[in-house]
């Protein structure tokens, strides 16, 4: 299964994507998954640190107000103690007047002092230099000295302020005074002028427990004005703010649920969590994370929340986020949860679309593989048989497939050129090689074939033979009577090889045969045969012959030597040696040549061994030629072999020697042993 | 030394010049003839907005007065051993009064110049620093104001303003006396009040912000003495309490713009026209030996509401009312 590229493509795809997926997924999980949850616990944060600056604006606000409400209400003493100013002015001039007496100037003046009421509740009393009230709303009070009186400063109010008036004209002071009719302590702001001609403290003063109230309702203001902000801020997608004071008192509460809150605990710690709460302000930029009831969460009722708490000291007021973690970690969650998806259907569409992609490459190849299996059994000798049409992959592609399926083409057209032209050649070789066979037939039809020759004569055994290189040979042997008593005997070697040494070898037997007639002398004879061959010998072709006429009746002979190789003698007693007549030259070479001849006689039992040059120059393997030793040790041996044997043997022995080396030259051997006279 | 005295020198001509314009500024009193010029030297033994607020109040009294005076005023930098030198050279100056602000510049004038009347202000101690015997009874030659803080006040200040106030901290020079008799009177104070009290003393102007720094965490409150080196680098404190939101207290005025939240202080302006006076009584004829050692008669509340506000502290309407000068502004 692995084998296939199909298979390893797919494999190595799937890895990389596979690797490359998970890494995506890691990173994405890991990079966005935190920047987005950072983004939301940030937008958290944010949405705190805007209420916190909403806070502060607010609280701004507020103490302006406070510090308007103050200067309105002492500009508006300042113009009350100007009236009452006035009229004691008004007084003191009727007595300087002398309309009255100052005695009761004065009583008059402090009379309507006392009765003085604003609307307001400004009230106003008199005091002289040494701190003794001369007038006030509170009759008992007159005649009594009050220095001991402190302000807030923990200054002796009566003596600071107549200093201050005295120094600066006017003073504030901030006091409180009790209330002689109710008993309660009351905070009283006082406006303080010398009146010099009578050496008189003019004080106006008003309860300011009023502007704490005031300031008290704006504050509530101010919370109900956060509430429909918490109720318009969301955090996380049911989260919400709350808001509490150091004392533990619920001032907005969204969810309505103060008093669950007020007793809520975190079970993992037991801790509550307002002190929680109160804990993390310290660190605002560090959410806190508890266990808390949650009614939509049906298993066991609770849920983890995440909560960011910030600290408004001046109001010591307690701004919180209440979130699910769950929440707040969605939209990581689904960021998350859509970029995997994402990679994994690039993934998946990757995977098909390569497992297509490499399926279509490997079917071709599929395709050019079964074809390729059906090459050897295709029979391309017949052009009309179908082989799988991969044509139009070659026409269709242009990459490697198409490129392929056009070497396949190719080398099928190849093939089928090939196998044309070979059954062309071979129809052709067939042809010669029949031509040959029958020039073979011809050619050794030429040669005597039928032994023993002569059965009648007694006096002599003549056995020959050819063994052709080719199937056509330029050896020939002859023999026959030219008259009752003597035999003429022939070996040749037509220079060359195959068809053209045949047919010189035909034409040489031929004219040796019609040459070598009766009452002719042999060097005629060969004289005669040369001049024929070279008539017209264009292509210089040549002949070397041994020929011999040997007389039956006495064994003498009469040999002619036009060029061939020595002939051995096999004397029956003596052994056997070369015989080396005198050497004419090879036939067909040069026009009137004359031609020598040479007498001995063969004794009884002797013998003649012919041979061509196929015999001495036969090669073995080890470029060794048989030679011409070899030769005459083995006729030694077989000397007293009957001819037919010597010739046989001797072809088997050069076999042998050849050890399968390739025969080069035609090998053609001629025995003739006299065995006497016929008694 | 002799260059630190040409260091005198040089500052002492400003100073002359500067006084020389003054004098020429109320000509009535010149051409009227009837009062002769006096003259004062002024020891100073650092510069800071409240001391320098008192030699205005002082110059200031004494103009509208038309008291023709001719000023030489010497300014120590916080160097004891130039605070010294500048007694030295007043003895050579032989001015008709002598006045010396803070502690250190009149414990030197007392000791270097033997039979120089000598007017202190803004003196915390007069008694501990051995200026005088008693504060009804002076000495023969020397009398003035006493800038003793009203602790009490000042500390249940702090406690109305920092709810659930445990522990206050302070820092002081210990080198400076005034500071340690103050430090030992805010430690009565607070045992009596049943505060707990973190001391922190520094040596010099630029241990203050490490000072302040160490005090983050361990305590509710920061109050600042009226001790000469911290009031000199206040806002560094303020940079610091407003970072981790801690109130800081003054108890001078002048430190109230600089950062501070809120004090009930001695307006040191005011403290220097009162010393004016009593500088023009002892011109009238008065004996030193019979006046005895005043204290500021006006307390002043002053308020920084953006102080309040980046350090946390809510401030309520009775506080706002009484407060003399509200400010809106924090150092940079």
């Amino acid at each position: 299964m692995l084998r296939s590229i199909k298979t390893k493509v797919l494999l190595l795809i799937v890895g990389i994507m596979l690797a490359t997926a998970l890494i995506l997924v890691y990173f994405t999980k890991r990079d966005v998954g935190e920047a987005v949850l950072g983004m939301e616990e940030k937008s958290i944060r944010n949405a705190m640190y805007l209420i916190k600056l909403n806070v502060e604006n607010e609280y701004k606000s507020l103490l302006f107000h406070k510090i308007a409400m103050l200067t309105e209400r002492k500009e508006q003493m300042k113009s009350l103690a100007a009236v009452v100013m006035a009229g004691i002015n008004d007084y003191q001039q009727l007595a300087e007047q002398g309309r009255i007496a100052e005695d009761e100037a004065k009583r008059l003046a402090l009379d309507s002092i006392q009765k003085l009421r604003d609307e307001s509740g400004a009230h106003f009393f008199v005091y002289d230099e040494h701190s003794v009230v001369l007038g006030h709303p509170n009759p008992a009070l007159i005649g009594q000295d009050l220095s001991s009186l402190k302000d807030v400063k923990g200054l002796s109010l009566f003596d600071s302020m107549l200093k201050k008036s005295m120094r600066e004209g006017d003073g504030y002071a901030s006091f409180s005074w009790d209330d002689m009719n109710t008993g309660n302590t009351t905070k009283q702001l006082g406006y303080f002028v010398f009146y010099p001609k009578w050496n008189w403290m003019i004080a106006t003063a008003i309860q300011t427990e009023d502007l704490e109230q005031e300031a008290e309702k704006k504050l509530n203001l101010v919370i109900k004005e956060l509430k429909s902000t918490f109720d318009k801020t969301q955090i996380a997608k049911t989260g919400y703010l709350i808001l509490f004071n150091g004392k533990k008192e619920i001032l907005i509460d969204p969810r309505n649920s103060a008093d669950a809150l007020l007793a809520a605990k975190d079970p993992s710690s037991g801790e509550l969590l307002l002190d929680k709460f109160m804990a993390a302000a310290k660190h605002p930029e560090q959410p806190i994370k508890y266990l808390w009831d949650d009614p939509s969460n049906t298993e066991d009722g609770q849920s983890r929340y995440e909560s960011y708490a910030e600290y408004f000291k001046t109001l010591n007021w307690y701004i919180v986020s209440v979130a699910r973690e769950s929440e707040i970690q969605a939209p990581a969650k689904t960021v998350v949860l859509r970029q995997t998806l994402f990679i994994a259907v690039i993934f998946a569409a990757s995977i098909l679309i390569a497992y297509f992609l490499v399926k279509g490459i490997s079917q071709h190849l599929k395709k050019l593989t079964d074809h390729a299996k059906q090459l050897p059994a295709h029979d391309f000798s017949a052009p009309e048989t179908e082989l799988p049409k991969i044509e139009q992959l070659a026409v269709k592609y242009k990459d490697e497939v198409g490129k392929l399926a056009e070497a396949f083409l190719f080398m099928e057209a190849s093939l089928q050129q090939y196998i044309q032209d070979l059954k062309e050649t071979t129809a052709a070789k067939e042809r010669i090689e029949s031509e040959l066979a029958i020039a073979r037939d011809i050619q050794m039809s030429i040669l005597p074939k039928l032994f023993p020759a002569f059965p009648e004569r007694p006096e002599f055994d003549i056995y020959a033979t050819v063994k052709p290189a080719r199937e056509v040979g330029g050896d020939f042997y002859d023999f026959f009577f030219v008259d009752e008593s003597h035999l003429f005997f022939a070996l040749g070697d037509v220079s060359g090889k195959g068809i053209p040494a045949s047919l010189f070898m035909a034409v040489s037997t031929a004219f040796l045969r019609a040459s070598a007639t009766r009452g002719v002398n042999l060097d005629e004879v060969m004289a005669r045969v040369n001049t024929k061959l070279c008539a017209g010998n264009d292509t210089c072709m040549f002949v070397t012959v041994f020929c011999g006429l040997l007389d039956i009746r006495t064994g003498e002979v009469i040999c002619s030597d036009g060029g061939h190789n020595p002939p051995l003698l096999i004397a029956s007693k003596d052994g056997v040696d070369f015989l080396h007549a005198r050497k004419s030259s090879a036939l067909g070479v040069f026009e009137d040549m004359r031609y020598y001849t040479q007498e001995f006689v063969l004794k009884e039992g002797d013998a003649l061994f012919l041979y061509t040059d196929g015999v001495t120059e036969a090669m073995n393997t080890e470029d060794e030629l048989y030679s011409e030793e070899r030769l005459k040790e083995s006729i030694l041996e077989l000397r007293d072999r009957p001819v037919k044997d010597i010739t046989r043997e001797m072809i088997e022995r050069i076999e042998e020697f050849a050890r399968g080396a390739p025969q080069a030259d035609d090998i053609t051997m001629l025995v003739l042993r006299y065995t006497g006279p016929a008694s | 030394m002799q260059q630190s005295r040409m260091k005198c020198f040089c500052r002492l001509l400003a100073m002359i010049c500067a006084a020389a314009w003054m004098s020429f500024s109320s000509p009535v009193a010149e051409a009227a003839g009837e009062n002769r010029q006096h003259t004062i030297a002024v020891s100073q033994f650092i510069k800071h907005p409240a001391l320098d607020a008192l030699l205005r109040g002082f110059m200031e009294h004494l103009e509208s007065a038309q008291i023709p005076v001719k000023y030489v005023v010497h300014i120590a930098n916080g160097d004891q051993a130039l605070n010294e030198s500048i007694a030295r050279d007043i003895g050579a100056e032989n001015p008709d009064l002598v006045l010396a602000i803070s502690t250190p510049s009149s414990q030197a004038c007392l000791k270097v110049l033997p039979n120089t009347t000598i007017l202190f202000s803004a003196v915390t101690d007069p008694v501990g620093a051995g200026l005088v015997e008693s504060l009804s009874k002076p000495g023969a030659r020397i009398t003035g104001m006493t800038d003793m803080s009203p602790i009490e006040q000042q500390i249940k200040l702090i406690t109305g303003l920092v709810p659930e106030l445990k522990t206050i901290g302070v820092i002081y020079n210990n080198n400076e006396s005034n500071s340690v008799s103050l430090v030992r009177i805010i430690e009565q104070e607070c045992a009596r009040q049943g505060i707990g009290l973190v001391k922190k003393a520094v040596g010099n102007g630029k241990e203050v912000a490490t000072a302040a720094q160490s005090l983050v965490g361990n305590c509710d409150a920061i109050y600042a003495p009226t001790d000469n080196t911290v009031v000199s680098v206040i806002e560094s404190v303020a940079r610091i309490c407003a970072k981790h939101r801690l109130p800081l207290f003054a108890a001078d005025v002048d430190s109230i713009p600089r950062g501070a939240v809120a004090t009930l202080a001695i307006d040191y302006y005011s403290m220097g026209r009162q010393t004016g006076r009593m500088a023009e009584r002892i011109f009238a004829g008065e004996a030193p030996s019979s006046m005895p050692v005043e204290w500021q008669e006006d307390l002043r509340i002053h308020v920084n509401t953006k102080a309040a506000e980046v350090m946390g502290v809510e401030l309520p309407v009775d506080l706002l009312q009484a407060a003399d000068v509200i400010y809106d502004s924090f150092p940079e």
